[in-house]
């Protein structure tokens, strides 16, 4: 399909009734149609299913907004256009809308044995039916009913699974929350249809009913019953306490077939205390020992579960976490599944909080909306991450020079992802983390670090392994999260903020550069990345860009000046520039100078490899000079000391054209259009 | 009796204009009718019929010939019926001449509107409307 016109409308019908369709065509075409607007109907006939219908009918349109609806269903809102485009425009989130929907849906999966929301006429020959509005203007639901249903974004229907007629809606609903979606049920006083209902051919529901809640549900009259298959391999050091909260916690956690504990040479009283509890332990004895060996010796020596996870002592899943990154795992080629987490710290006493307290906590997290949902990463959180067994086979074990848990995990991670094995962040696989209580506890820490960092150089050939995204240029991508746009990172590294722009805009196009080759060898497995150098204003790409992103990049550049001229070639006509830059007239560096020190260091603001040095007027004059207007630039604050603040006040008195936020800047971050 | 004996026999008596026996059979055999789509749609046009006759009015079961055609009938009236109360009846005139010429009486018209149209009201001043002008018959 070509480019997606912004401004149109397709109907579309699956038809198995001539007269039932032309009059659901009837109405239509007498819906008043916005200005600069344009409709057009599709109907499809003889389809193998309802999602194999559509997905013919979506394919071939190119319109923005599709209307997905049954012959028999009538639209009498002649203002109907205007509502839904209106409704879709106020919230980009807004996958789908529809007529009926279930906030909850039952257990059984069947809407109508549930609280409905919404409002229809269904003109029976004994009554007229009209379910009651929702409790708001939009009400989000988990699954709309297929009679009308209505989308600003194109998401395949599930014909490889649902081949008939029944559960499509309930399906599309889900797949567009996986995807991150609102789905949504609007407050209406008049209903927008009519639905000419009849009897339902309910022959092959069953079937679909019990695929639906496999693929998206586990069939909660199953569960009890059902084994899970899941190891949880639990480490400690020196943490009986909280060894002991977590062993609490776990027991209300479902799915657990069997834990291992490991006491990684405990001092503290942790091996007496288990050996007179009935846990599977392991305990070495020997002292403390790098977790590369320390998770092998687990995987070869006891038996595991197909789902393995690896917890920390201080870290306390939800109720149904592990569930969640079970099932995580079973998409696709996903061998590695991580989990979220709000870190808290324990109070004063010790005693981690109470669990109503740390819900409450996490439903105030607005970072992680409570529904399934997963985003590719380089690298899960080590304090909690699950593999699928069979990946230890395909990728190997850990590597034994490694000791340090993180850098272990990012060993690993890097060779999956040569080898194309999938990892995803589960977001509905939530824990709370202790975090005064599980960061760096060992002694041996920063040992592990300097040891670690020597053999992941000559394995990986690089230095810092930079496996978080840049938030604060993703930020500034300002697009509907289903538009198809192209992006150029310069300086992607290992492509982490370009994983995280294809996992905000799924059809966006991704491209990265990288003056070194370790990590474009990384990066070109998850989008297209090449080897080049911007300092000699080449780009090995033929395509033009609406973003170019430079991440801590240009004050790198023997020529920025002429690298920013130069993307005026590649952007296309109101494209942008975003960019991140430090800021070296930060407070610290002033008074480091007043002190007469100027001395670089590996990272941040004096690193010494930094080639040209800006401060808030040289970015300006950079980019005003190279013909961009600066649409945005911000900055990233940090506290300074009392000692900075007075030296701030007195440089501030000394000149009229600074102010206080250009000594308080750490970084700027701006945007600036073609 | 399955659904499809009972269809064939509705659809002959149809044919035959014999009504009070099409109306007996499907009270018989309502079970069944209430799980066939066409047969259930007829079922509840027996309300027209019984009106009709106590009324000494030509019965909607005469009227047609077979089921293929009193189902046809009833869909299009309940689409202008529909049509008139949502105001997306673009030619009110085609309406009246369908009336007349299926010999459509008012009784099938309101008991139609009552049971399926919605703004009902709205649809009956319409018909009371044209039956003053004279379009529709009294």
């Amino acid at each position: 399909m070509n480019e997606v016109d912004q401004n149109k409308v397709c109907f579309i019908i699956c038809s198995s009734d001539r007269f039932y369709t032309e009059e659901c065509l009837y109405y239509i075409h007498h819906l008043n149609i916005p200005e600069g607007f344009q409709i057009e109907a599709l109907t499809v006939e003889d389809a193998k299913s309802m999602a194999a219908g559509y997905n013919e009918a979506m394919q071939a349109s190119d319109a923005k907004y599709k209307v997905y609806l049954h012959q028999d269903v009538f639209i009498v809102n002649h203002d109907f256009i205007r509502d839904i485009v209106d409704i879709f425009q106020r919230d980009e989130q807004i996958g789908m809308i529809g007529m009926i929907g279930s906030p909850k849906l039952p257990d059984s999966g069947i809407m109508w044995e549930g609280k409905r929301c919404g409002a229809i006429y269904i003109p029976g020959y004994l009554h007229d039916d009209l379910f009651r509005p929702g409790d708001s203007a939009l009400t989000e639901v988990e699954a709309i009913d297929g009679l009308l249903m209505i989308t600003q974004y194109d998401i395949p229907w599930r014909e490889d699974l649902f081949d008939k007629w029944d559960f499509y809606d309930c399906s599309q609903s889900q797949e567009f929350i996986r995807r991150g979606y609102k789905v949504i049920v609007p407050e209406l006083e008049e209903p927008w249809c009519l639905h000419d209902s009849t009897i339902s051919n309910l022959g092959a529901y069953e079937g679909e009913r019990i695929k639906f809640l496999k693929e998206y549900f586990q069939e909660p009259e199953k569960q009890d019953q059902e084994e899970h298959k899941i190891t949880v391999i639990l480490t400690t050091h020196n943490r009986l306490l909280q060894l002991q909260d977590t062993l609490r916690w776990l027991e209300s956690v479902e799915g657990i077939s069997n834990l291992i504990i490991v006491d990684n040479g405990s001092q503290d009283g942790t091996e007496q205390w288990l050996s007179t509890q009935s846990y599977e332990y392991l305990w070495f004895d020997e002292g403390v020992t790098g977790y590369g060996k320390l998770w092998n010796t687990v995987l070869t020596n006891f038996e595991t579960q197909d789902c393995v996870v690896f917890l920390e002592a201080g870290v306390y899943p939800e109720k149904k976490s592990l569930l969640e990154l079970e099932k995580a795992l079973q998409l696709g080629n996903t061998g590695i599944a991580g989990a979220v987490s709000n870190r808290f710290f324990a109070d004063e006493t010790g005693k981690i909080r109470n669990r109503e307290e740390l819900t409450l906590m996490r439903q105030n997290d607005q970072r992680h909306p409570n529904r399934q949902l997963y985003h590719k990463t380089l690298r899960a959180n080590w304090r909690m991450w699950a593999a699928r067994r069979d990946i230890f086979e395909k990728n190997g074990l850990f590597r034994e020079e490694l000791d340090d848990p993180g850098d272990v995990l990012t060993d690993y991670s890097l060779r999956m992802i040569r080898k194309q094995l999938g990892q995803i962040v589960c977001l509905n696989a939530y824990a709370y983390e202790d975090f005064g209580r599980c960061g760096d506890v060992y002694s041996e820490a920063d040992r592990w670090h300097a040891q670690d960092r020597i053999f992941m150089k000559n394995e990986w050939g690089m230095n810092y392994f930079n496996l978080q995204p840049n938030k604060s240029l993703v930020a500034r991508i300002q697009e509907e999260s289903g538009k198809e746009f192209a992006v150029l990172e310069v300086g992607c590294d290992l492509g982490a903020t370009l994983f995280e722009i294809q996992n905000r805009f799924p059809k966006c196009k991704t491209y990265g550069l990288d003056i070194n080759e370790a990590a474009v060898d990384i990066a070109k497995h998850i989008t297209e990345a090449k080897y080049g150098n911007i300092d000699e204003l080449r780009i090995p790409f033929e395509e033009k860009f609406d973003y170019i992103i430079f991440g801590d990049v240009l004050e790198h550049l023997r020529h920025p000046e002429e690298v920013i001229e130069m993307c005026r070639d590649i952007l296309k006509e109101g494209g942008y520039i975003i960019a991140s830059i430090p800021n070296v007239m930060h407070i610290s560096v002033m008074t480091g100078l007043i002190d007469g020190r100027f001395r670089y260091e590996d990272v941040g603001l004096l690193d010494r490899t930094h080639i040209h040095l800006f401060t808030y007027y040289e970015i300006m004059e950079l980019f005003d000079d190279k013909g961009y207007t600066v649409k945005d630039i911000d900055g990233v604050e940090f506290d300074i000391s009392d000692r900075e603040k007075a030296v701030m006040e007195t440089l501030l008195g000394l000149s009229d054209q600074t102010e206080e936020w250009m000594y308080k800047t750490f970084q700027y971050v701006v945007k600036a259009q073609r | 009796m399955d659904s499809q004996s009972l269809r064939k026999q509705v659809d002959e008596l149809l044919s035959m204009k014999k009504c009070e026996e099409t109306v007996s059979l499907l009270m018989e055999n309502e079970e069944i009718a209430k799980y066939d789509r066409d047969l259930l749609k007829i079922f509840y046009l027996i309300p027209v019929c019984n009106t009709e006759r106590e009324a000494g009015q030509q019965t909607l079961f005469t009227k047609v010939s077979g089921i293929e055609e009193l189902l046809e009938r009833d869909r299009r009236v309940k689409f202008y019926l529909r049509r008139i109360a949502f105001d997306v009846l673009d030619d009110e005139e085609e309406f009246c001449t369908f009336c007349r010429q299926n010999q459509v009486s008012l009784t099938e018209l309101f008991i139609e509107t009552y049971c399926n149209a919605v703004h009902k009201e709205k649809v009956q001043a319409f018909i009371q409307r044209k039956v003053a002008e004279g379009k529709l018959k009294a």
